[in-house]
């Protein structure tokens, strides 16, 4: 009740039985809709109809109350095939195995394991279809790889996403399956590698993926050499350098890969550190090299000491740094020379190898004719010669050797024997014949027929192997006879050349 | 959640378990109150929010019954389970087993926030109420170094753990009662003492006018025979403490539980003490207070038009799954779990009432008997077992009856069949996490879905007809309970999201299912706190009420016409009901006894437990590392003891070490006896078990045993021995198991043969081997005390080697049975056979039969009748043979229920009648030797509790034997089995 101005005025009368009115009319509400009050609870669902039940309740936890941890491991243990892995009785037996049981109680290991992108790649439904295949469970069951994932090195490549990647490979978890492979894993140098980051980012790559499902590469694989290689940090070096890997990828490759004495032979340490070499790297690269290691030649040629020794120097691997020098390689004649062991043994010269490196002579290997001579048995043999290889060293002969009618006339069967005669070789050997031979006209004539049947004869090589007689060979204007083709004609008669034996004749002629 | 023996065995074999190294070894925990072991790395994630929750408990139980640990309490945390299951007690020492699976949400039994923390509330009460001491409890304790655990083969043992334990031999009601009221209040309200199923159970008493049972007859019967057996203890026992609480207080019900100076031992002493009257009064006095409550309940429901239906069943079937509905052939099918019968899938003819079963289910569970799912269109019925375990996925042709398994051990449920693309979708719980499944067609796996985080558990799947949708509900830390809808093309694309449909705050949405026209669905919940049926329509994301129930309908199946069958809660259990086309209803809220305690006593807000994560868990490790439990061995208890050496009686004590989770198990008895008729060499007695895993080694010297004391059998021997066995467990598929042992003793200074005692040993050294192999299958109905159907195989070999002679011998037991007749009634055929070789007459190369077996007072098997060595009626050990063949046909009636024959302290439960006829003979390969007997007999076993928890079985025996030239014989038998 109120007094004064805002004292309700004295005629309305009515005001009471309003207020009482409306306050009785918010009563009936209040008990219609809202008794009893709701305690302690924020409003849910309503349903109508339905008079929800008074039942206290205080929130003691939220989820802020509940502090878990490692959960990323609980939730890669809730998927289906991490579920058949861990029931897998290969799985089941080698995580019982002391090594693995070992390296589990290994902070490290444990670390590694707990490491999120680890956990997070793990939990990659490939990574898990693979790691639920049977080969890897199998490959699990093996003795060997359990002794490898005890390896503290391992485990460390395994937190890697690279080699994680590998293992969701459905082509790597196929060359798991290969009991050669698994036995390989087993072994110290396996473990060493794996721990290499160079290794891993290897594996990552398909192409290596690829060449892992290999059978026969996988053979390879297990074998003692390569493993040692696989130890070696230069390996993993030169396995670090992308090129090598592209390399790697071709199937050519792998299928020289395959090769148990190419295997044997980039095993050995002299070859290792070679092709460890920065040079190593370009060359190795490409199709070119992926042919060239895929022949069986050159495999075989590996297998020999000389060329391996050789593959140390600098020389072969400058050669090999040359273009024109691999694509000859590539060559399958060539390449069938490989196979030849006098070839190889040339490829342990020195000399040869200079001649090799040099840019004509390669560029000269680029003719067919010559790849064809070079391909044959006599060159081969010739190529035994000291002369011989110290003549093809000479830049001038390489120089002559591009001559495409020099190098076309190399690939006659006359031709390719008189270089296998000593004579021959020697007068290649001589300094001034070779000056001749840098001679285009001379060249082209030798590239004669007529001149290559001259080549033939045994008495015309011995006087090729005279210096005096090549000291002439030498002179411009005799080269420039012997592009007069009856002059060439009449070298090649048998005659001329007995005669030019004659010792008065030359005597004479050296006048 | 409490039962001390089954919880050791349970730890026992889940150590043997956890040997497995794949696990990843046990490793543990320890702060000044808690030692946690746990298996490895699976675990690890949970550990510290685990001991965490111990320790935020135990600071509750500090505060409100001023508790301290007599020792650490030893968790063993584990998941053997794929719903949550845990124990917990103080006998001999502090201890928890805890399963780290969530909660089973059916029928709204158990209202929980997050799992751990509900249990460690749960539990620690259970430590509290048996380890806090008064004054003459802590005496005996240091009297006999520790708290002492009965043993049967030492009976007084039952006196020293009275002694030192007193508050351990109250009923289960008062255990789990008091458990169930704490952990509601610690959990701000959220347990059973606010639990809507309580107040149906009751409720449904009232309106049947069922008994509700007195303090006798609910430990003599109602524990035993009621469709929801020791379910009953957990219901009668909340109750009565929340009724205490509301009457007196709930400051009185915590001094009538806490065990300090001045309170009296016995939990009836104590109770009369803090009340003023007898526990009987008051607990009659609940009864009237609970139909007053009850009535007036059912009165607010009838306020508004009560649902009709019509019953499908003449019968309440118990418990009941899931069911499936064939709409072509109007039958429903379920899984069911009722007294009489073991738990089974049945077939329920809608039109006719009818009841047929379809086969039987392995490990049925308590409340939702299996998860079922039904492909109508090809009859397939798809249901698991092992409930209680690691689930099997099975499969059954309802038409043809074939049956197979589908995926063993796959640990999924809440199955919902895909009728678009005939895929099974279903919850897996592993390591304590859910995730949403699917098994596609034709069902050899499962594949992951959607893994929810800890704490957040999906169940009551259902699949919408086009397979569009799924609907369940999902649970939360906090105890949210919502509805959701999730789009199975999204989340099998790798989606993560769903829709919260509708929010029932902390009531379950229980068994939502979509129409057949896919656009409602229509569930259950206990919003109103009744358990009525809701209908959602998901166009209008609008919730109505269908129903309006006395009781509760649960478990509703909509069909097209618009009909709704439904299961209505009945004190028999559950009935089979269709209601006509339901429409919007009224329904009005019941009062809760929880909330009546709430109002009327605020202080029970108080005692709401803070957080688990407040506890500064670093500072209070004192170790964390592989668990060594052999370091760990302590003296557990020493106590005084008494036994018989053949005629005489010997004083002496035993001392009982032990290692937590009773890894490691040495009892060491030591006696001496005065009786200078002894032989001096006589006189000193030593017994010595030591258990570790597998393994079991035993040493005696002129071993006494209790029991000797009370012939006429002995088993006490003059001489040494030493044995040495082996234990493996080849399958665990309870209830069929298969295991083999392998057994090597030796024998010095033998006056008897070790198995026969009234046959003199010639020589006085033996040597032992024995193997032996175990395959059994056997299964009983809720309420049994027999197994009822089954088969149990033994095959033993041995061999004795006794002066440079070895004695090979063989045998096997095989046994069959069947129910036959009434409930519970069985017939069984026990067949058995052997062959020894050696000489006819020599002691060693026999096998000897005769009598009962039973001694006057006995701790071994009291049906020993049906032991192959046995036969009642001739005198023991009285009819021997190199080869024998022994067949037994047994009938086992159905036992006798007592509900008031004693008093709390001491009363019978139940007498077992038992029919026998046997025939035995042997050295039926030489007609000189054979002998041919018949008998024919019977026993009756009455068994007795005494404080609470000590089983007695009094036994009367009597049997007639014939013989073909001699005159029939008679035996009677009267026996006192303690434990």
């Amino acid at each position: 009740m109120t007094t004064g101005d805002n004292a309700p005025q004295a005629g309305n009368k009515y005001w009471l039985p309003v207020v009482l009115g409306l306050a009785l009319v918010g009563v009936v509400v209040y008990f219609l809709f809202f008794y009893p009050p709701v305690t302690n609870q924020e409003a849910g669902g309503t349903i109508a109809g339905a008079q929800k039940a008074d039942k206290y309740q205080s929130q003691q936890l939220g989820e802020q109350d509940v502090i878990l941890q490692d959960t990323e491991l609980q939730a890669i243990l809730q998927n289906d095939q991490v579920q058949k892995l861990i029931q897998d009785d290969s799985f089941q037996k080698a995580f019982a195995a002391k090594e693995v049981q070992a390296a589990l109680a290994n902070k490290d290991v444990v670390a590694a394991l707990a490491n999120k992108d680890v956990l997070a790649a793990l939990a990659n439904k490939d990574v898990m279809a693979a790691l639920a295949s049977r080969d890897v469970a199998a490959a699990l069951g093996s003795r060997d790889v359990v002794a490898a994932l005890a390896n503290k090195d391992v485990f460390a490549a395994l937190g890697s996403r690279d080699v994680l990647a590998a293992l969701a490979n459905k082509d790597v978890v196929a060359a798991l399956a290969s009991r050669d492979l698994r036995t390989a894993l087993g072994s110290r140098e396996a473990a060493a590698a794996l721990g290499s980051r160079e290794l891993a980012a290897a594996l990552a790559s398909k192409d290596v993926a690829a060449a892992l499902a290999n059978k026969d590469v996988a053979a390879a694989l297990a074998g003692k050499d390569l493993l040692a290689a696989l130890g070696n940090k230069d390996v993993l070096a030169a396995l670090a350098n992308k090129d090598v890997l592209a390399a790697m990828a071709n199937k050519d490759m792998l299928a020289a890969m395959a090769n148990k004495d190419l295997a044997a032979a980039l095993c050995n340490k002299d070859v290792v550190a070679a092709l460890a070499g920065r040079d190593a790297a370009s060359p190795l690269a490409g199709k070119d090299m992926a042919d060239l290691l895929a022949s069986k030649g050159f495999a075989a040629a590996l297998s020999n000491r000389d060329v391996r020794t050789a593959l140390d120097g600098r020389g072969l691997l400058a050669a090999l740094s040359n273009k024109a020098v691999l694509a000859a390689m590539a060559n399958k004649d060539l390449a069938a020379a490989l196979g030849n062991r006098d070839f190889a043994a040339a490829l342990g010269n020195r000399d040869f190898l200079a001649a090799m490196a040099n840019k004509d002579f390669a560029a000269a290997l680029a003719n067919k004719d010559l790849l064809a001579a070079l391909g044959s048995r006599d060159f081969a043999a010739a190529l035994g010669s000291r002369d011989l290889l110290s003549a093809l060293a000479n830049k001038d002969v390489a120089a002559a050797l591009a001559n495409k009618d020099l190098a076309a006339a190399l690939g006659n069967r006359d031709m390719a024997a008189a270089l296998g005669n000593r004579d021959f070789a020697a007068a290649m050997a001589n300094k001034d014949f070779a000056a001749a031979l840098a001679n285009k006209d001379f060249a082209s004539a030798m590239a004669n027929k007529d001149m290559a049947a001259a080549l033939g004869n045994r008495d015309f090589l011995a006087a090729m192997a005279n210096k005096d007689f090549a000291a002439v060979m030498a002179d411009k204007n005799f080269a420039a006879a012997v592009t007069d083709r009856n002059f060439a004609a009449a070298m090649g008669s048998r005659d001329f050349f007995s005669n030019l034996m004659s010792r008065d004749l030359r005597a004479n002629e050296g006048k | 959640m409490r039962n001390c023996r089954r919880a050791w065995v349970a730890a026992f074999l889940a150590v043997v378990v956890a040997a497995i190294p794949v696990r990843g070894g046990l490793q543990t925990i320890e702060t000044d109150n808690l030692r946690l072991i746990y298996f490895g790395k699976l675990h690890a994630y949970i550990v510290p929010h685990v001991a965490r929750c111990l320790e935020n408990s135990l600071k509750t139980h500090r505060e409100v019954f001023g508790y301290e640990p007599t020792g650490k309490i030893t968790v063993l945390l584990h998941d053997f389970n794929d719903y949550a299951n845990a124990s917990g007690g103080a006998i001999p020492v502090n201890h928890v087993m805890l399963g780290l699976a969530p909660f089973a949400h059916d029928f709204e039994t158990m209202s929980v926030n997050e799992s751990m923390n509900a249990i460690m509330n749960h539990e620690l009460v259970h430590v509290v109420a048996s380890d806090q001491a008064a004054g003459g409890d802590r005496t005996s304790r240091s009297l006999f170094f520790g708290k002492v655990r009965p043993v049967d083969d030492n009976p007084l043992s039952l006196l020293y753990g009275y002694m030192t334990s007193p508050r351990e031999y109250a009923p289960r009601w008062y255990h789990e009662g008091i458990a169930t009221f704490m952990e509601t209040w610690l959990a701000g309200g959220l347990g059973r003492a606010m639990g809507a199923y309580d107040e149906m159970a009751f409720r449904a008493m009232v309106l049947d006018n069922k008994p509700i049972f007195d303090l006798v007859a609910l430990e003599a019967a109602g524990t035993k025979i009621d469709f929801l057996v020791g379910v009953n203890s957990y219901l009668y026992g909340t109750r009565f403490m929340s009724y205490l609480a509301l009457t007196y207080g709930p400051e009185k019900v915590i001094t009538w539980v806490k065990r300090t100076d001045g309170s009296a031992a016995y939990f009836a002493g104590q109770f009369r003490q803090v009340f003023g009257r007898s526990v009987h009064e008051a607990w009659a006095d609940w009864i009237r207070w609970e139909k007053e409550f009850q009535a007036k309940n059912l009165a607010a429901i009838r306020a508004n038009p009560v649902t009709a239906d019509r019953p499908l069943s003449p019968t309440p079937l118990g418990s009941v799954s899931r069911p499936g509905y064939d709409p072509a052939t109007g039958t429903l099918y379920a899984a069911v779990n009722y007294p009489g019968q073991i738990a089974h899938l049945a077939a329920i003819d809608t039109a006719r009432g009818t009841l047929r079963k379809i086969l039987d289910i392995k490990g049925p569970a308590m409340f939702f008997v299996a998860s079922l799912a039904f492909d109508p269109a090809a009859g397939m019925l798809f249901y698991t077992t092992d409930n209680n375990e690691w689930r099997d996925i099975r499969v059954v042709d309802v038409r043809t009856g074939e049956d197979r398994t589908l995926l063993k051990d796959a640990r999924v449920g809440d199955l919902a069949f895909n009728p678009a693309d005939r895929s099974l979708w279903g919850v897996r719980h592993y390591n304590g996490i859910a995730t949403l499944v699917r098994i596609p067609h034709p069902w050899t796996e499962w594949n992951q879905v959607l893994t929810f985080p800890y704490g957040k558990d999906i169940y009551n799947l259902a699949v919408s007809p086009d397979g569009t949708s799924v609907c369940a509900a999902l649970g939360e830390i906090t105890g949210r309970q919502t509805l959701i809808r999730l789009d199975p093309a999204a989340l099998l694309a790798g989606g993560k999201d769903y829709e919260t449909l509708f929010d029932f705050e902390n009531s379950v949405p229980a068994d939502f299912v979509f129409t057949p026209d896919g656009r409602h669905l229509v569930g259950s919940s206990y919003y109103t706190g009744a358990s009525n049926l809701f209908r959602y329509e998901l166009a209008t994301k609008e919730m109505a009420i269908l129903t309006n129930c006395e009781t509760g309908y649960f478990r509703p199946v909509p069909l097209a016409d618009g009909r709704l069958l439904a299961m209505r809660y009945t004190s028999q259990g559950f009935l089979p009901v269709e209601i006509e086309r339901p429409a919007p209803a009224q329904a009005a809220a019941i009062r809760f006894l929880g909330q009546e305690v709430v109002e009327t006593h605020p202080i029970v807000k108080t005692w709401k437990a803070g957080s688990p994560a407040d506890i500064d868990l670093p500072a209070l490790t004192r170790y964390e590392g592989p668990f060594k439990g052999l370091p760990n061995i302590r003296l557990a208890s020493a106590y005084p003891v008494v036994e018989g050496y053949k005629d005489t009686a010997a004083v002496g004590a035993r001392l009982h070490f032990l290692g937590p989770m009773a890894l490691h198990n040495l009892d060491v008895t030591v006696s001496y006896s005065p009786d200078t008729a002894l032989p001096t060499d006589e006189r000193f007695h030593v017994n010595a078990h030591y258990a570790y895993m597998n393994w079991k080694v035993t040493a005696k010297y002129n071993a006494g045993d209790f029991y000797d004391l009370f012939g006429p059998t002995k088993t006490s021997r003059k001489g040494y021995s030493g044995a040495v066995e082996y234990r493996r467990n080849l399958i665990y598929d309870e209830p069929r198991t298969m295991d083999y042992t392998l057994e090597v003793a030796a024998y010095g200074g033998l006056d008897r043969l070790p198995d026969y005692q009234n046959v003199e040993a010639p020589y006085d050294r033996m040597l032992e081997f024995g193997a032996s192999w175990n395959y059994t299958n056997c299964r009983s109905s809720l309420g049994s005390v027999n197994y009822e159907k089954g088969y149990d195989w033994d095959i033993a070999a041995g061999c004795s080697v006794v002066n440079g002679s070895a004695y090979p011998r063989a045998l096997t037991n095989f046994d069959v049975g069947v129910p036959f007749g009434p409930a519970h009634s069985s017939l069984w055929l026990r067949t058995s056979a052997g062959y020894c070789y050696g000489g006819r007459t020599d002691p060693f190369a026999n096998f000897f039969f005769g009598g009962f077996g039973n001694n006057w007072v006995d701790h071994q098997e009291v049906q020993r009748y049906r032991e192959y060595y046995s036969f009642p009626g001739v005198e023991l050990n009285e009819v021997g043979g190199k080869t024998y063949a022994k067949g037994m046909v047994e009938w086992c009636l159905p036992p006798l229920r007592f509900q008031h024959l004693g008093a709390t302290q001491c009363f019978a439960t139940w007498v077992r009648p038992g029919l026998f006829v046997a025939a035995l003979a042997t050295d039926f390969d030489n007609a000189d030797f054979r002998r041919e007997v018949f008998d024919v007999g019977a026993q009756m076993d009455f068994r007795i509790i005494v404080l609470s928890t000590m089983n007695l079985t009094v036994s009367l025996g009597y049997a007639m034997a014939f013989e073909d030239g001699h005159k029939p014989v008679d035996e009677i038998m009267v026996s006192l089995k303690i434990f």
